[in-house]
Protein backbone atom coordinates (compact mmCIF):
# COMPACT_ATOMS: atom_id res chain seq x y z
CA UNK A 1 0.00 0.00 0.00
CA UNK A 2 1.63 3.51 -1.13
CA UNK A 3 0.62 7.00 0.07
CA UNK A 4 1.65 10.35 -0.60
CA UNK A 5 3.88 12.69 1.81
CA UNK A 6 5.48 15.58 1.74
CA UNK A 7 8.83 15.78 2.94
CA UNK A 8 8.67 19.77 4.84
CA UNK A 9 12.74 18.83 5.85
CA UNK A 10 15.97 17.38 5.15
CA UNK A 11 19.30 17.36 6.61
CA UNK A 12 22.63 15.06 6.48
CA UNK A 13 25.96 15.09 7.88
CA UNK A 14 28.82 12.81 7.66
CA UNK A 15 32.26 12.23 8.42
CA UNK A 16 35.46 9.86 8.14
CA UNK A 17 35.98 9.68 11.32
CA UNK A 18 33.78 12.21 13.57
CA UNK A 19 31.23 14.89 12.89
CA UNK A 20 33.04 17.95 14.07
CA UNK A 21 30.30 20.70 13.68
CA UNK A 22 27.24 19.03 15.73
CA UNK A 23 26.41 22.73 17.68
CA UNK A 24 25.90 20.59 20.66
CA UNK A 25 26.59 23.62 23.04
CA UNK A 26 23.46 25.77 21.14
CA UNK A 27 21.50 22.59 20.86
CA UNK A 28 21.87 21.20 24.47
CA UNK A 29 22.48 23.85 26.69
CA UNK A 30 22.45 22.17 29.68
CA UNK A 31 26.02 20.44 30.47
CA UNK A 32 24.96 17.65 32.36
CA UNK A 33 22.69 16.36 29.76
CA UNK A 34 25.21 17.21 27.06
CA UNK A 35 27.51 15.37 28.67
CA UNK A 36 25.78 12.05 28.61
CA UNK A 37 25.20 11.81 25.03
CA UNK A 38 26.46 9.35 23.18
CA UNK A 39 28.16 10.25 19.45
CA UNK A 40 24.64 8.70 17.64
CA UNK A 41 22.67 11.05 19.78
CA UNK A 42 24.53 14.12 19.44
CA UNK A 43 24.24 13.42 15.52
CA UNK A 44 20.59 12.96 15.82
CA UNK A 45 19.76 15.96 17.62
CA UNK A 46 21.76 17.77 15.15
CA UNK A 47 19.79 16.44 12.39
CA UNK A 48 16.49 17.47 14.40
CA UNK A 49 17.37 20.21 14.86
CA UNK A 50 18.64 21.24 11.07
CA UNK A 51 14.89 19.90 10.19
CA UNK A 52 13.35 22.64 12.86
CA UNK A 53 11.36 19.65 14.66
CA UNK A 54 10.82 19.49 18.07
CA UNK A 55 7.81 17.87 19.22
CA UNK A 56 6.03 15.20 17.73
CA UNK A 57 6.42 11.28 16.67
CA UNK A 58 9.59 9.94 16.07
CA UNK A 59 11.04 7.26 14.02
CA UNK A 60 14.63 6.08 14.40
CA UNK A 61 16.99 3.61 13.05
CA UNK A 62 20.26 1.87 13.37
CA UNK A 63 21.62 -0.94 11.58
CA UNK A 64 24.62 -1.31 14.74
CA UNK A 65 22.97 0.89 17.40
CA UNK A 66 25.62 2.37 20.20
CA UNK A 67 28.29 0.07 19.42
CA UNK A 68 30.52 2.68 22.01
CA UNK A 69 28.66 1.91 25.12
CA UNK A 70 28.48 -1.66 23.59
CA UNK A 71 32.34 -1.68 23.31
CA UNK A 72 32.57 -0.51 26.70
CA UNK A 73 30.45 -2.72 28.89
CA UNK A 74 31.57 -5.95 26.69
CA UNK A 75 35.33 -4.82 27.68
CA UNK A 76 34.58 -4.09 31.09
CA UNK A 77 33.02 -7.89 31.50
CA UNK A 78 35.67 -8.88 29.48
CA UNK A 79 38.25 -7.22 32.67
CA UNK A 80 36.76 -7.63 35.09
CA UNK A 81 36.15 -4.51 35.97
CA UNK A 82 33.03 -2.29 36.78
CA UNK A 83 30.39 -1.59 34.36
CA UNK A 84 29.47 2.36 33.93
CA UNK A 85 25.75 2.51 34.99
CA UNK A 86 25.43 5.16 32.24
CA UNK A 87 27.23 2.74 29.41
CA UNK A 88 24.57 0.25 29.79
CA UNK A 89 21.64 2.55 29.95
CA UNK A 90 23.01 4.27 26.65
CA UNK A 91 23.75 0.57 24.93
CA UNK A 92 19.72 0.38 23.89
CA UNK A 93 18.94 1.08 20.53
CA UNK A 94 16.74 3.92 21.45
CA UNK A 95 18.93 5.96 22.99
CA UNK A 96 19.20 8.86 20.42
CA UNK A 97 15.50 9.58 20.12
CA UNK A 98 15.42 9.03 23.60
CA UNK A 99 18.05 11.67 24.31
CA UNK A 100 15.89 13.85 21.83
CA UNK A 101 12.92 13.51 23.93
CA UNK A 102 14.34 14.17 27.03
CA UNK A 103 16.36 17.06 25.66
CA UNK A 104 12.28 18.98 24.13
CA UNK A 105 10.29 17.48 26.56
CA UNK A 106 8.53 15.80 23.78
CA UNK A 107 6.08 12.97 25.26
CA UNK A 108 5.23 11.37 21.74
CA UNK A 109 6.16 7.88 20.70
CA UNK A 110 9.45 6.89 19.45
CA UNK A 111 10.09 3.66 17.42
CA UNK A 112 13.57 2.66 16.84
CA UNK A 113 14.15 0.20 14.12
CA UNK A 114 16.84 -2.21 13.07
CA UNK A 115 16.74 -4.16 9.99
CA UNK A 116 20.04 -4.43 8.79
CA UNK A 117 20.49 -3.27 5.26
CA UNK A 118 17.33 -2.58 4.73
CA UNK A 119 16.89 -0.60 7.96
CA UNK A 120 16.39 3.32 6.31
CA UNK A 121 13.56 1.39 3.86
CA UNK A 122 11.69 -0.10 7.19
CA UNK A 123 12.62 3.54 8.64
CA UNK A 124 11.08 5.46 5.74
CA UNK A 125 7.72 2.55 5.75
CA UNK A 126 7.30 3.10 9.97
CA UNK A 127 7.29 7.08 9.80
CA UNK A 128 4.52 6.97 6.84
CA UNK A 129 2.93 4.73 8.60
CA UNK A 130 3.34 6.87 11.61
CA UNK A 131 2.65 10.05 9.49
CA UNK A 132 -0.87 8.98 8.87
CA UNK A 133 -1.69 7.29 12.28
CA UNK A 134 -1.19 10.44 14.15
CA UNK A 135 -2.24 12.56 10.53
CA UNK A 136 1.21 15.31 11.96
CA UNK A 137 4.43 15.66 10.77
CA UNK A 138 6.93 12.44 11.87
CA UNK A 139 10.93 13.33 11.81
CA UNK A 140 12.88 10.52 10.54
CA UNK A 141 16.30 9.96 11.66
CA UNK A 142 18.52 7.30 10.15
CA UNK A 143 22.11 7.15 11.92
CA UNK A 144 25.66 5.05 12.12
CA UNK A 145 27.91 6.07 14.64
CA UNK A 146 30.88 3.01 14.58
CA UNK A 147 34.31 5.38 15.00
CA UNK A 148 35.22 2.84 17.93
CA UNK A 149 38.30 1.57 18.68
CA UNK A 150 39.80 -1.16 16.04
CA UNK A 151 36.50 -1.28 14.03
CA UNK A 152 38.73 -1.82 11.34
CA UNK A 153 38.53 -5.36 12.17
CA UNK A 154 35.03 -5.69 11.22
CA UNK A 155 34.05 -1.97 9.50
CA UNK A 156 33.80 -3.22 5.74
CA UNK A 157 30.40 -1.46 4.79
CA UNK A 158 31.13 2.33 5.05
CA UNK A 159 33.97 4.61 4.48
CA UNK A 160 32.14 7.45 7.21
CA UNK A 161 32.42 5.78 10.81
CA UNK A 162 30.09 8.55 11.82
CA UNK A 163 26.85 9.40 9.36
CA UNK A 164 23.34 10.10 9.65
CA UNK A 165 20.28 11.43 7.21
CA UNK A 166 16.80 12.86 8.71
CA UNK A 167 13.59 14.07 6.71
CA UNK A 168 10.02 15.38 8.50
CA UNK A 169 7.13 13.38 6.50
CA UNK A 170 3.79 15.05 6.45
CA UNK A 171 0.64 13.15 4.32
CA UNK A 172 -1.39 14.49 2.13
CA UNK A 173 -3.83 13.81 -0.38
CA UNK A 174 -2.05 15.67 -3.39
CA UNK A 175 -0.47 13.55 -5.93
CA UNK A 176 3.51 12.53 -5.75
CA UNK A 177 5.63 15.14 -7.55
CA UNK A 178 8.98 13.73 -7.73
CA UNK A 179 10.14 9.87 -8.86
CA UNK A 180 12.90 8.10 -5.70
CA UNK A 181 15.00 6.05 -7.52
CA UNK A 182 16.99 3.13 -5.66
CA UNK A 183 21.28 3.53 -6.22
CA UNK A 184 24.17 2.88 -4.33
CA UNK A 185 25.71 5.73 -2.29
CA UNK A 186 29.15 5.20 -2.00
CA UNK A 187 30.58 5.63 0.95
CA UNK A 188 27.58 5.37 3.13
CA UNK A 189 26.54 2.65 5.49
CA UNK A 190 23.56 0.34 3.04
CA UNK A 191 21.24 0.85 6.12
CA UNK A 192 21.22 4.87 5.05
CA UNK A 193 21.00 4.07 1.59
CA UNK A 194 16.70 4.54 1.53
CA UNK A 195 16.27 7.45 2.87
CA UNK A 196 19.41 9.40 1.28
CA UNK A 197 17.19 8.42 -2.05
CA UNK A 198 14.72 10.04 -1.06
CA UNK A 199 16.37 13.20 0.16
CA UNK A 200 18.45 12.88 -3.97
CA UNK A 201 14.68 12.75 -5.07
CA UNK A 202 13.94 16.10 -2.84
CA UNK A 203 17.02 17.54 -3.55
CA UNK A 204 16.43 21.34 -3.51
CA UNK A 205 12.49 21.37 -4.69
CA UNK A 206 10.12 22.78 -2.18
CA UNK A 207 6.81 21.16 -1.49
CA UNK A 208 8.33 17.64 -2.73
CA UNK A 209 6.11 14.89 -2.42
CA UNK A 210 6.61 11.38 -2.49
CA UNK A 211 4.99 8.01 -2.66
CA UNK A 212 5.87 5.50 -0.13
CA UNK A 213 5.16 2.17 1.32
CA UNK A 214 4.04 1.84 4.47
CA UNK B 1 -11.58 5.21 6.98
CA UNK B 2 -12.95 2.19 8.01
CA UNK B 3 -10.24 0.52 10.34
CA UNK B 4 -9.81 -3.40 9.91
CA UNK B 5 -10.21 -5.07 13.12
CA UNK B 6 -7.31 -7.15 14.19
CA UNK B 7 -7.29 -10.85 15.36
CA UNK B 8 -4.57 -12.94 16.96
CA UNK B 9 -5.46 -16.16 15.62
CA UNK B 10 -2.29 -18.47 16.88
CA UNK B 11 0.64 -18.21 18.97
CA UNK B 12 3.18 -19.70 20.88
CA UNK B 13 6.33 -19.47 23.48
CA UNK B 14 8.88 -20.01 25.05
CA UNK B 15 9.98 -19.00 28.29
CA UNK B 16 12.16 -20.53 31.69
CA UNK B 17 8.78 -22.46 32.74
CA UNK B 18 8.69 -24.01 29.01
CA UNK B 19 5.83 -23.52 26.10
CA UNK B 20 2.84 -21.82 26.29
CA UNK B 21 0.70 -24.52 28.15
CA UNK B 22 3.21 -25.21 30.73
CA UNK B 23 3.17 -21.14 30.80
CA UNK B 24 -0.13 -21.20 32.06
CA UNK B 25 0.28 -23.79 34.46
CA UNK B 26 3.05 -22.22 36.05
CA UNK B 27 1.05 -18.66 36.09
CA UNK B 28 -1.97 -20.25 37.63
CA UNK B 29 -0.21 -22.80 40.04
CA UNK B 30 2.14 -20.00 41.36
CA UNK B 31 5.70 -22.04 40.23
CA UNK B 32 8.04 -19.94 39.50
CA UNK B 33 10.95 -20.50 36.82
CA UNK B 34 13.43 -18.57 38.28
CA UNK B 35 16.82 -19.74 39.13
CA UNK B 36 19.28 -18.85 41.74
CA UNK B 37 22.76 -18.61 39.03
CA UNK B 38 25.99 -17.72 38.97
CA UNK B 39 27.34 -18.49 35.64
CA UNK B 40 27.64 -14.56 34.27
CA UNK B 41 28.84 -13.31 37.77
CA UNK B 42 30.88 -15.50 39.57
CA UNK B 43 30.66 -13.02 42.92
CA UNK B 44 27.30 -12.41 42.63
CA UNK B 45 24.27 -14.24 42.76
CA UNK B 46 21.45 -13.45 40.33
CA UNK B 47 17.52 -15.14 39.70
CA UNK B 48 17.59 -15.73 36.19
CA UNK B 49 15.16 -17.44 33.74
CA UNK B 50 16.87 -19.45 31.10
CA UNK B 51 15.37 -21.78 29.10
CA UNK B 52 18.43 -24.16 28.68
CA UNK B 53 19.25 -26.63 27.36
CA UNK B 54 17.35 -25.31 24.44
CA UNK B 55 19.53 -23.46 22.07
CA UNK B 56 18.25 -19.73 21.59
CA UNK B 57 17.94 -19.90 17.54
CA UNK B 58 16.23 -23.42 17.10
CA UNK B 59 13.78 -22.76 19.44
CA UNK B 60 13.16 -19.23 17.78
CA UNK B 61 12.22 -21.12 14.87
CA UNK B 62 10.40 -24.69 16.80
CA UNK B 63 7.99 -21.90 18.27
CA UNK B 64 7.83 -19.83 15.01
CA UNK B 65 6.83 -23.38 13.15
CA UNK B 66 4.45 -24.01 15.98
CA UNK B 67 2.62 -20.71 14.97
CA UNK B 68 2.38 -21.93 11.23
CA UNK B 69 1.17 -25.36 11.99
CA UNK B 70 -1.59 -23.95 14.35
CA UNK B 71 -2.58 -21.20 11.50
CA UNK B 72 -4.70 -21.20 8.50
CA UNK B 73 -2.37 -20.72 6.69
CA UNK B 74 -0.02 -23.24 4.24
CA UNK B 75 3.53 -20.92 4.28
CA UNK B 76 4.54 -17.42 5.35
CA UNK B 77 5.09 -15.96 1.51
CA UNK B 78 2.38 -13.58 2.50
CA UNK B 79 3.30 -12.42 5.52
CA UNK B 80 5.07 -9.79 7.38
CA UNK B 81 7.28 -10.65 9.98
CA UNK B 82 8.16 -8.03 12.85
CA UNK B 83 10.50 -8.40 15.09
CA UNK B 84 10.95 -7.13 18.70
CA UNK B 85 13.97 -7.60 20.25
CA UNK B 86 16.81 -6.11 22.66
CA UNK B 87 20.04 -7.63 22.22
CA UNK B 88 19.96 -9.59 19.04
CA UNK B 89 22.64 -11.35 18.64
CA UNK B 90 25.10 -9.90 20.84
CA UNK B 91 25.54 -13.02 23.08
CA UNK B 92 27.35 -14.42 19.84
CA UNK B 93 29.69 -11.16 19.53
CA UNK B 94 30.28 -11.68 23.47
CA UNK B 95 31.41 -15.16 23.23
CA UNK B 96 34.17 -14.44 20.52
CA UNK B 97 35.30 -11.18 21.94
CA UNK B 98 36.12 -12.83 25.30
CA UNK B 99 38.09 -15.76 23.51
CA UNK B 100 39.91 -13.92 21.32
CA UNK B 101 40.57 -10.52 22.37
CA UNK B 102 39.65 -8.96 19.10
CA UNK B 103 36.54 -7.76 17.03
CA UNK B 104 38.22 -9.79 13.94
CA UNK B 105 35.64 -12.77 13.60
CA UNK B 106 32.35 -11.05 14.80
CA UNK B 107 30.23 -10.94 11.71
CA UNK B 108 28.49 -7.65 11.65
CA UNK B 109 25.09 -9.29 10.59
CA UNK B 110 25.01 -11.89 12.66
CA UNK B 111 25.47 -8.76 15.97
CA UNK B 112 22.87 -6.92 15.05
CA UNK B 113 19.14 -7.12 15.66
CA UNK B 114 18.50 -8.05 12.48
CA UNK B 115 20.04 -11.37 12.85
CA UNK B 116 16.47 -12.65 14.45
CA UNK B 117 14.38 -11.78 11.28
CA UNK B 118 17.20 -12.97 9.02
CA UNK B 119 17.10 -16.55 10.68
CA UNK B 120 13.43 -16.72 10.28
CA UNK B 121 13.59 -15.27 6.89
CA UNK B 122 15.58 -17.88 5.97
CA UNK B 123 13.65 -20.56 7.37
CA UNK B 124 10.05 -19.64 6.17
CA UNK B 125 10.55 -17.28 3.71
CA UNK B 126 8.48 -14.08 4.54
CA UNK B 127 7.06 -11.73 2.51
CA UNK B 128 9.03 -8.68 4.07
CA UNK B 129 10.07 -8.03 7.30
CA UNK B 130 10.87 -5.29 10.16
CA UNK B 131 12.99 -5.29 13.01
CA UNK B 132 11.85 -3.19 16.33
CA UNK B 133 14.20 -2.63 19.03
CA UNK B 134 13.22 0.15 21.96
CA UNK B 135 14.48 -2.06 24.69
CA UNK B 136 11.90 -3.73 26.88
CA UNK B 137 9.30 -2.39 24.76
CA UNK B 138 10.38 -3.67 21.61
CA UNK B 139 7.70 -6.14 21.17
CA UNK B 140 4.77 -4.54 22.16
CA UNK B 141 5.99 -2.15 19.80
CA UNK B 142 5.64 -4.47 16.86
CA UNK B 143 2.32 -5.55 18.25
CA UNK B 144 1.50 -1.93 18.01
CA UNK B 145 2.98 -1.79 14.43
CA UNK B 146 0.85 -4.84 13.38
CA UNK B 147 -2.54 -3.41 14.21
CA UNK B 148 -1.86 -0.49 12.55
CA UNK B 149 -0.91 -1.84 9.36
CA UNK B 150 -4.31 -4.83 9.11
CA UNK B 151 -6.37 -1.63 10.34
CA UNK B 152 -4.89 0.23 7.54
CA UNK B 153 -4.98 -3.13 5.18
CA UNK B 154 -1.40 -3.00 4.19
CA UNK B 155 -1.18 -6.52 5.31
CA UNK B 156 -3.90 -9.30 6.02
CA UNK B 157 -1.10 -11.24 7.81
CA UNK B 158 1.50 -10.21 10.26
CA UNK B 159 3.68 -12.38 12.73
CA UNK B 160 4.97 -10.90 15.40
CA UNK B 161 8.47 -12.49 17.32
CA UNK B 162 9.47 -11.19 20.31
CA UNK B 163 12.74 -12.75 21.08
CA UNK B 164 15.61 -12.23 23.68
CA UNK B 165 18.37 -14.60 24.90
CA UNK B 166 20.56 -14.22 28.04
CA UNK B 167 23.97 -12.83 27.87
CA UNK B 168 26.35 -11.01 29.63
CA UNK B 169 25.66 -7.66 28.77
CA UNK B 170 22.39 -7.74 30.23
CA UNK B 171 22.94 -9.96 33.05
CA UNK B 172 25.92 -7.36 34.41
CA UNK B 173 24.46 -4.55 32.91
CA UNK B 174 21.45 -4.53 35.15
CA UNK B 175 23.96 -5.80 37.95
CA UNK B 176 25.24 -2.61 36.98
CA UNK B 177 22.05 -0.43 37.87
CA UNK B 178 21.94 -1.92 40.96
CA UNK B 179 18.16 -3.67 39.93
CA UNK B 180 19.05 -7.30 39.68
CA UNK B 181 17.66 -9.42 42.70
CA UNK B 182 19.33 -12.57 44.43
CA UNK B 183 15.98 -14.52 44.55
CA UNK B 184 12.78 -14.78 42.28
CA UNK B 185 11.33 -11.00 42.07
CA UNK B 186 8.38 -10.34 44.11
CA UNK B 187 6.48 -7.63 42.43
CA UNK B 188 4.45 -4.77 43.78
CA UNK B 189 5.43 -6.54 46.93
CA UNK B 190 6.58 -3.98 49.68
CA UNK B 191 10.80 -3.74 49.98
CA UNK B 192 11.15 -5.55 46.54
CA UNK B 193 14.68 -5.98 45.87
CA UNK B 194 14.65 -6.24 42.37
CA UNK B 195 14.53 -7.99 38.90
CA UNK B 196 15.24 -11.21 37.08
CA UNK B 197 16.66 -10.90 33.74
CA UNK B 198 14.90 -13.82 31.35
CA UNK B 199 15.15 -15.00 28.34
CA UNK B 200 12.19 -15.83 25.92
CA UNK B 201 10.53 -16.47 22.66
CA UNK B 202 6.92 -15.49 21.94
CA UNK B 203 5.36 -15.80 18.28
CA UNK B 204 1.75 -14.54 17.40
CA UNK B 205 0.05 -14.46 14.03
CA UNK B 206 -2.12 -11.55 13.53
CA UNK B 207 -4.30 -11.25 11.09
CA UNK B 208 -7.60 -9.53 9.25
CA UNK B 209 -9.96 -12.33 9.44
CA UNK B 210 -11.32 -14.11 12.41
CA UNK B 211 -11.33 -17.77 13.33
CA UNK B 212 -12.79 -19.85 16.46
CA UNK B 213 -9.82 -19.26 18.07
CA UNK B 214 -9.21 -15.50 17.92
CA UNK B 215 -9.12 -13.09 20.48
CA UNK B 216 -9.41 -9.82 19.41
CA UNK B 217 -5.92 -7.07 19.60
CA UNK B 218 -8.11 -4.13 20.17
CA UNK B 219 -5.75 -1.17 20.38
CA UNK B 220 -2.81 0.10 21.21
CA UNK B 221 -0.61 2.98 21.95
CA UNK B 222 2.78 4.72 23.02
CA UNK B 223 4.45 7.65 24.81
CA UNK B 224 7.47 8.59 25.96
CA UNK B 225 8.28 10.46 29.67
CA UNK B 226 10.65 13.23 28.32
CA UNK B 227 12.12 12.27 32.11
CA UNK B 228 15.01 9.84 32.64
CA UNK B 229 17.17 7.53 30.70
CA UNK B 230 16.04 4.90 33.17
CA UNK B 231 14.08 5.87 35.62
CA UNK B 232 10.26 6.01 35.45
CA UNK B 233 8.48 9.29 35.77
CA UNK B 234 7.73 9.03 39.48
CA UNK B 235 4.28 11.16 39.40
CA UNK B 236 3.56 7.82 36.25
CA UNK B 237 2.26 10.49 33.18
CA UNK B 238 4.08 8.62 30.67
CA UNK B 239 2.42 5.43 31.76
CA UNK B 240 -0.63 6.94 32.41
CA UNK B 241 -0.58 8.54 29.24
CA UNK B 242 -0.37 5.15 26.47
CA UNK B 243 -2.66 3.26 28.79
CA UNK B 244 -5.54 5.63 28.09
CA UNK B 245 -4.63 6.37 24.58
CA UNK B 246 -4.45 2.79 23.75
CA UNK B 247 -8.08 2.41 25.82
CA UNK B 248 -8.99 5.05 23.51
CA UNK B 249 -7.47 3.47 20.48
CA UNK B 250 -9.54 0.61 21.28
CA UNK B 251 -13.01 2.23 21.40
CA UNK B 252 -13.06 1.26 25.23
CA UNK B 253 -13.96 2.93 28.27
CA UNK B 254 -10.94 2.61 31.08
CA UNK B 255 -13.89 0.96 33.13
CA UNK B 256 -14.13 -1.89 30.41
CA UNK B 257 -11.38 -3.35 31.36
CA UNK B 258 -11.47 -6.49 33.86
CA UNK B 259 -7.52 -7.03 33.48
CA UNK B 260 -4.38 -5.20 33.84
CA UNK B 261 -0.74 -7.57 32.85
CA UNK B 262 1.48 -5.40 34.37
CA UNK B 263 4.89 -4.56 33.41
CA UNK B 264 6.07 -5.25 36.48
CA UNK B 265 9.40 -5.68 37.08
CA UNK B 266 9.66 -5.92 40.63
CA UNK B 267 12.20 -3.19 40.39
CA UNK B 268 11.23 -0.58 43.14
CA UNK B 269 11.03 2.54 41.07
CA UNK B 270 8.87 0.45 37.92
CA UNK B 271 5.94 -0.93 40.14
CA UNK B 272 5.80 2.02 42.64
CA UNK B 273 5.11 4.17 39.67
CA UNK B 274 2.86 1.32 37.74
CA UNK B 275 0.58 0.80 40.39
CA UNK B 276 0.18 4.51 40.56
CA UNK B 277 -0.49 4.59 37.43
CA UNK B 278 -3.51 2.03 37.49
CA UNK B 279 -4.84 3.61 40.92
CA UNK B 280 -4.87 7.41 39.10
CA UNK B 281 -6.67 5.15 35.83
CA UNK B 282 -8.59 3.06 36.31
CA UNK B 283 -10.76 3.91 39.30
CA UNK B 284 -12.81 1.05 38.65
CA UNK B 285 -10.16 -1.31 40.63
CA UNK B 286 -9.88 -3.84 37.96
CA UNK B 287 -7.39 -6.61 38.98
CA UNK B 288 -3.51 -5.46 38.61
CA UNK B 289 -1.04 -8.66 38.28
CA UNK B 290 2.60 -8.96 36.85
CA UNK B 291 3.50 -12.45 35.56
CA UNK B 292 7.36 -11.49 35.90
CA UNK B 293 7.07 -13.69 38.82
CA UNK B 294 6.77 -16.57 36.91
CA UNK B 295 9.23 -15.69 33.56
CA UNK B 296 11.96 -12.81 34.86
CA UNK B 297 11.78 -10.03 32.48
CA UNK B 298 12.37 -11.53 29.07
CA UNK B 299 13.27 -7.72 27.70
CA UNK B 300 12.13 -6.88 24.24
CA UNK B 301 10.32 -10.60 24.11
CA UNK B 302 8.30 -9.13 27.41
CA UNK B 303 5.46 -7.69 25.14
CA UNK B 304 5.14 -10.56 23.24
CA UNK B 305 5.09 -13.36 25.89
CA UNK B 306 2.77 -11.12 28.33
CA UNK B 307 0.70 -10.78 25.04
CA UNK B 308 -0.20 -14.71 24.78
CA UNK B 309 -0.68 -14.50 28.88
CA UNK B 310 -3.26 -11.86 28.17
CA UNK B 311 -5.01 -14.06 25.38
CA UNK B 312 -5.10 -17.27 27.43
CA UNK B 313 -6.36 -15.03 30.35
CA UNK B 314 -9.06 -14.01 28.21
CA UNK B 315 -9.94 -17.81 26.30
CA UNK B 316 -9.17 -19.36 29.81
CA UNK B 317 -11.53 -16.62 31.50
CA UNK B 318 -9.55 -16.16 34.84
CA UNK B 319 -7.12 -13.96 35.93
CA UNK B 320 -3.37 -14.52 36.74
CA UNK B 321 -2.65 -14.65 40.49
CA UNK B 322 0.01 -12.11 41.70
CA UNK B 323 3.03 -15.16 42.50
CA UNK B 324 5.48 -13.79 45.12
CA UNK B 325 3.37 -11.38 47.36
CA UNK B 326 2.92 -10.93 51.11
CA UNK B 327 2.77 -7.31 51.24
CA UNK B 328 1.88 -5.29 48.78
CA UNK B 329 3.34 -1.79 49.08
CA UNK B 330 0.23 0.46 47.17
CA UNK B 331 -2.86 -1.24 48.74
CA UNK B 332 -5.11 1.07 46.54
CA UNK B 333 -4.59 -1.37 43.82
CA UNK B 334 -6.53 -5.01 43.54
CA UNK B 335 -3.64 -7.74 43.26
CA UNK B 336 -5.32 -11.79 43.35
CA UNK B 337 -3.54 -13.62 45.75
CA UNK B 338 -4.90 -16.70 43.43
CA UNK B 339 -6.44 -17.43 40.48
CA UNK B 340 -9.83 -15.70 39.90
CA UNK B 341 -12.41 -17.27 37.79
CA UNK B 342 -14.84 -14.79 36.21
CA UNK B 343 -15.81 -13.11 32.80
CA UNK B 344 -13.12 -10.82 31.39
CA UNK B 345 -13.93 -8.72 28.33
CA UNK B 346 -10.91 -6.77 27.68
CA UNK B 347 -7.58 -6.91 29.37
CA UNK B 348 -4.49 -4.44 28.91
CA UNK B 349 -0.63 -5.06 28.70
CA UNK B 350 1.81 -2.96 29.48
CA UNK B 351 5.55 -2.36 28.17
CA UNK B 352 8.00 0.21 29.95
CA UNK B 353 11.44 0.74 28.80
CA UNK B 354 14.52 2.57 28.87
CA UNK B 355 14.58 6.10 27.56
CA UNK B 356 11.57 6.65 29.05
CA UNK B 357 9.19 4.45 26.35
CA UNK B 358 6.07 3.03 26.97
CA UNK B 359 3.87 1.03 25.38
CA UNK B 360 0.25 -0.46 26.24
CA UNK B 361 -1.75 -2.94 24.05
CA UNK B 362 -5.57 -3.92 24.85
CA UNK B 363 -7.05 -7.14 23.71
CA UNK B 364 -10.88 -8.02 24.15
CA UNK B 365 -12.82 -11.28 24.13
CA UNK B 366 -14.21 -11.20 20.46
CA UNK B 367 -17.78 -10.00 19.95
Amino acid sequence: MKMNFIVKATATVSAETKCEELDEKRIVPKMMLRRRLTRSARIMVYLADACDFREGAVVYGSAYGEMQATADIVGAIDANEPISPTAFQNSVYNTAPSYFSLLHGNKEEILTISSGDDTSKNVLQTGALQAVTTNAEVLLVCCEAINIPNIDEVNRCTDYLESGVALTLVPTGDEANVEVHQKEHKGFAPSLWAMLDVLDACDGKDGCIVALEL
Amino acid sequence: MQKNRVFVNAYESLSCVGNTAELMAAIYSKQSGITIDTSYMSEHQAGLGSFAPNEFFSSLKSVTRVVLEKSNLDDFSNTLLVVGSSVGGIGKSEQIFFKEKNYKNINPKEHAISVISDALNREFGFKDSRSISTACTSSANALMLAQRLINLGAYENVVVVGADALCYTTVCGFQALGVLSTQQCTPFQEGRVGMNVAEGIAALLLQKVQTDESVELCGSAGSSDAFHMTNPDPEAGGAIACMQKAVENAGLKTTDIDYVNAHGTGTQANDAVEALAVETLFTHNPYLSSTKAITGHTLGAAGALEAIISCEVIKQQRIAPQTSMSKAENRQVNLPREAIEQQIRYVISNSFAFGGNNTAVVFGAVK
